[in-house]
């Protein structure tokens, strides 16, 4: 996909830990919200590409809402991933908040997805910054 | 014959001693272990997050160019240049230890996590094979 579309959000994300990164695409559709295609890369440990496999095929189709409340505990327990890979499934979860945060970035207008409690900082959409509170 | 006690103590030495000689040689252990001194703990922090978009950039399109290699050749320029990343961050890493410079060390030691992935990739390329890391 191509970053510099405006219906396509792009993530990317690393683990320092073990030095893997990841790539997640989604490109959404702008009258339902919904992703439409999803696409990874991810350069690690099986577990790592496993997680971002099994993301990709969860949040086809969902809406972005649905999508950013995908936990990382979600990926672990349908992977049986043992605690020392529990990293690879949350690195999963990062990617595809940050890929949502990045459509949002390029399009303020679309209304925002609440990423409470992931801990990670959603960017401030200039146009709408309130509702990032909502 | 040794008693067993003395046995298991021996293993147990000869253990540490290896792992410490296995630390003292390589420089991403060897950092890893200073900063732990330290109360830094880069190699098993899981909420360890990297800030730097262009660092993931590089480290991606570099693993890109070795999966997209057609023959051993095509490695040998991603070869000098990741040797020339793992170069820069030793000695990078050398200098923020003689200044105690902590902050400076955690950074430079992910980055040297990040370029040894990637000589693990290049060292580990086959024709046509999905590069999966091993750890």
């Amino acid at each position: 996909m191509n970053k510099k579309d405006l219906d396509v959000g792009t993530g990317l994300v690393g683990a320092p830990a073990c030095g893997d990164v990841m790539k997640l695409q989604i490109r959404v559709d702008p009258e339902t919200n919904k992703i439409s295609d999803v696409k990874f890369k991810t350069f690690g440990c099986g577990s790592a590409i496993a997680s971002s496999s099994y993301l990709t095929e969860l949040v086809r189709g969902m809406s972005l809402d649905e999508a950013g409340k995908v936990k990382n505990t979600e990926i672990a327990k349908e992977l049986c991933l043992p605690p020392v890979k529990l990293h690879c499934s949350m690195l999963a979860e990062d990617a595809i908040k940050s890929a949502i945060s990045d459509y949002y970035t390029k399009n303020p207008k679309a209304k925002i997805t609440s990423l409470d409690g992931t801990g990670m900082k959603m960017p401030a959409a200039e146009a709408t910054p309130a509702a990032a509170a909502a | 014959m040794h008693p067993a006690e003395n046995k298991v103590r021996a293993e147990a030495i000869s253990a540490r001693i290896n792992d410490a000689y296995k630390t003292l040689s390589n420089p991403l252990l060897r950092a890893q272990y200073l900063l732990g001194l330290r109360g830094v703990d880069v190699a098993n922090d899981e909420a360890l997050k990297v800030e730097e978009p262009d660092l993931l950039m590089a480290v991606l399109e570099a693993h890109e160019e070795i999966v997209e290699a057609e023959a051993e050749e095509d490695l040998d320029t991603p070869r000098e240049e990741n040797d020339a990343r793992i170069a820069a961050s030793e000695q990078a890493l050398e200098h923020a230890f003689q200044h105690d410079d902590v902050d400076a060390a955690k950074h430079e030691a992910v980055r040297l996590r990040y370029w040894v992935n990637i000589k693990e990739s290049l060292d580990n390329w086959e024709k046509g094979k999905d590069a999966v890391l091993e750890h």
